[in-house]
């Protein structure tokens, strides 16, 4: 059993129970020690501000406000928290942002363990890391500049737009939030005036195109 | 439909024959009246004749200077001479004696045009005996009546025929072109797009021939519109199996990814949290790690059907291409795959984008299952708002079985219904080199897209 990670205090956040437990498993089995676990991005803040752990490793798709937005409020909190995004895409676009809003890692869920703890011990070090699998895709992103129309959202935009995408209600989306729905209905119109979508199924269409979300 | 002012077919057909025969009769009038002129000449010239012998007679009888009584005496009981007139007039012209009107329909007179037209001129005959004069006037007003009143019965038939013909054409007409009437109630009715309107037959062979040249038409027109609602149809049956279809491809990538992806991710976690915990017993570390590569393959599976069930955004056409070509390359590295993408500046329609990967894709699929090839050749242009995907390999074309194998032209035929539904074709021929060479052409954008 190796100990790379020893002494390392994690903090999980993944809506998936058995994904969590073979997470947790794994990084005890590297010796770090997992303090605190969610199964939401609200729950994230709480726990950090409660364990100040070494690092959080978060899945970006999770109910809730979803995992941009709460890594958006832990960095508005705790700028010096060391977060590793996970997901199980493959796109541009989530990782950029989540790079942009201040994510120290980003990995795809269907690495290999090891590379998946070596992910944990460089972003737990402060070094920023970036998914081999993804790199080429994020380069290209940032060479070809904002052709993307999704690349002009601001980051509260995206994640109501993410949200908003997956077929939940402007209500909805205000209460995971906790925003009043008219706000959310003003991301809302910013949202289809920058992506030029007219209803809900558009709105979909484009983040299911752009590999946000799978349809 | 007539217009006001105008008047009917059978109407005017009437007229014009009515006139027709009135101008006939009118000929025939003219010659009756030539005719009735030289008769009246005749039969006065002949009266007048017999009159003067008379006259020439009675005065050898009276001798050659008789007394004026006397004369008048003989000449008064003969009162007319056969329609001549008569006046004995003394040396100083005094008129000693006129004989009386004549009786014969007395007091009628014909009008003036009738008497210019027929009355014949006459220079009055003058007979001297002794100092008086017996002077002879031709009358030819009672011959002039009788032809006048000949006239006016004939007129009156001529009128009463001319009536008659007219009742009897416009009635006659009236029947034969009745089926014009129906004929165009039917190009009314079917103008207003009733297809179902037929002619009967008719007895007349014009109006027979222009009903079945009509029912023709109908028929033909109806078997159009019968095939236009049966097109019309089948695109919209297609169009929603291909929805469905995407549907159906939706809910299976939400499944993929939400379940099977992510329980795998577990599983991958926990074996490899076995890994760990087993460097000592390689009765445990060797299966766990076969776990975690198997896993791993598993997730690389669903990565790759995720990525043919994704819907393909026009803008990321090339790279999708690219994706989907790298990807086939490592499957079969047996086969020579030569690729030249060339699209333009334009991005290509979402639904274009798509249809163009679905056609390379089952292209190359059917390449792979039925043409046993060593080679192939794709070629993906885009000019002058069409792209045009050209697919040829070297296997064997398409005759020999390929199509009686299972999966194989349900595919291709399912792309062609596609490719139609976005207004392009799909040609599959044998390539020149043997093999099969499928053409693609397709608008870059939809017209539905457009917007």
């Amino acid at each position: 059993m190796s100990n790379t990670l020893q002494g390392i205090r994690v903090v999980l956040a993944d809506d998936h129970a058995v994904v969590r437990l073979g997470f947790r498993l794994l990084l005890e089995g590297a010796g770090a020690t997992v303090v605190g676990e969610s199964c939401n991005g609200e729950g994230v803040v709480k726990l950090y501000e409660d364990n100040k752990p070494d690092i959080v490793v978060m899945d970006v798709s999770m109910p809730g406000i979803g995992g941009l937005a709460a890594l958006e409020r832990l960095l508005n909190r705790e700028p010096n928290a060391r977060v590793l995004m996970l997901s199980a895409h493959l796109d541009d676009i989530v990782p950029v942002r989540a790079l942009k809003v201040g994510a120290r890692g980003y990995l795809c869920k269907r690495a290999a363990p090891e590379e998946f703890l070596r992910a944990v011990g460089v972003v737990a070090g402060d070094r920023r890391y970036l998914d081999p699998d993804l790199a080429q895709a994020v380069a290209l992103a940032q060479l070809s500049g904002s052709a993307n129309p999704v690349d002009t959202l601001t980051e509260k935009e995206l994640a109501v737009f993410l949200k908003l995408a997956e077929g939940r209600s402007v209500n909805e989306v205000a209460a995971d939030f906790c925003l009043s729905p008219s706000t959310v209905g003003t991301h809302l119109y910013h949202i289809k005036q920058k992506l030029n979508v007219q209803n809900a199924a558009e709105l979909t269409l484009v983040a299911v195109r752009n590999g946000l979300i799978e349809a | 439909m007539r217009k006001p002012g105008q008047f009917s077919l059978h109407t005017r057909i009437s007229v014009v024959l009515t006139l027709l025969a009135a101008s006939l009769l009118l000929v025939l009038s003219s010659l009756w009246l030539h005719g009735t002129r030289a008769s009246i000449r005749e039969e006065v010239e002949a009266a007048t004749r017999v009159a003067e012998q008379w006259l020439t007679a009675l005065s050898s009888e009276l001798g050659s200077r008789p007394q004026a009584e006397r004369v008048i005496g003989a000449v008064r009981p003969l009162g007319r001479i056969r329609a001549n007139g008569l006046e004995v007039i003394a040396a100083d012209s005094a008129v000693l004696y006129r004989s009386p009107a004549p009786t014969y329909k007395s007091g009628r007179v014909v009008p003036g045009w009738f008497a210019t037209l027929v009355a014949p001129t006459f220079e009055p005959r003058k007979l001297a005996l002794g100092d008086l004069h017996i002077v002879l006037y031709p009358d030819s007003s009672r011959a002039l009546i009788d032809a006048w009143d000949d006239l006016i019965e004939m007129a009156g038939w001529a009128l009463l025929l001319l009536v008659l013909m007219f009742v009897g054409i416009h009635r006659a007409l009236d029947q034969a072109l009745r089926p014009l009437d129906l004929v165009m109630r039917a190009l009314d009715r079917t103008g207003h797009g009733r297809f179902d309107t037929r002619l009967p037959d008719f007895s007349t062979p014009e109006l027979d021939r222009l009903s079945r040249a009509f029912n023709g038409m109908a028929d033909r027109l109806a078997a159009a519109v019968d095939d236009n609602v049966r097109l019309e149809t089948e695109r919209e049956v297609s169009q929603r199996l291909q929805g469905r279809l995407e549907e159906e491809r939706r809910d299976i990538s939400r499944e993929l990814h939400d379940e099977l992806a992510q329980g795998i991710t577990a599983v991958r976690a926990l074996a490899g949290a076995i890994v760990q915990r087993t460097q000592e017993q390689p009765s445990l570390h060797v299966p766990a790690q076969s776990i975690v590569a198997v896993t791993g393959e598993m997730q690389e599976g669903v990565r790759a059907i995720l990525h043919r069930l994704r819907p393909v955004a026009g803008a990321g056409l090339e790279v999708a291409l690219e994706r989907l070509l790298a990807g086939w390359r490592i499957q079969h590295p047996d086969i020579a795959l030569q690729t030249e993408i060339d699209l333009g500046d334009r991005p290509v329609g979402d639904d274009a984008a798509q249809a163009i990967i679905r056609i390379v894709q089952e292209g190359l699929t059917n390449v792979v299952r039925h043409a046993g090839a060593s080679r192939v050749e794709l070629q993906v242009t885009q000019r002058t708002g069409w792209v045009e995907v050209s697919l040829s390999d070297n296997g064997r074309g398409l005759h020999g079985g390929a199509s009686s194998q299972p999966g194989c032209g349900l595919g291709l035929a399912g792309m062609g219904e596609r490719i139609a539904a976005l207004g392009g074709q799909l040609v599959l021929d044998n390539a020149p080199g043997g093999g099969l060479h499928l053409r693609a052409r397709l608008p870059e954008r939809s017209t539905s897209e457009e917007s």
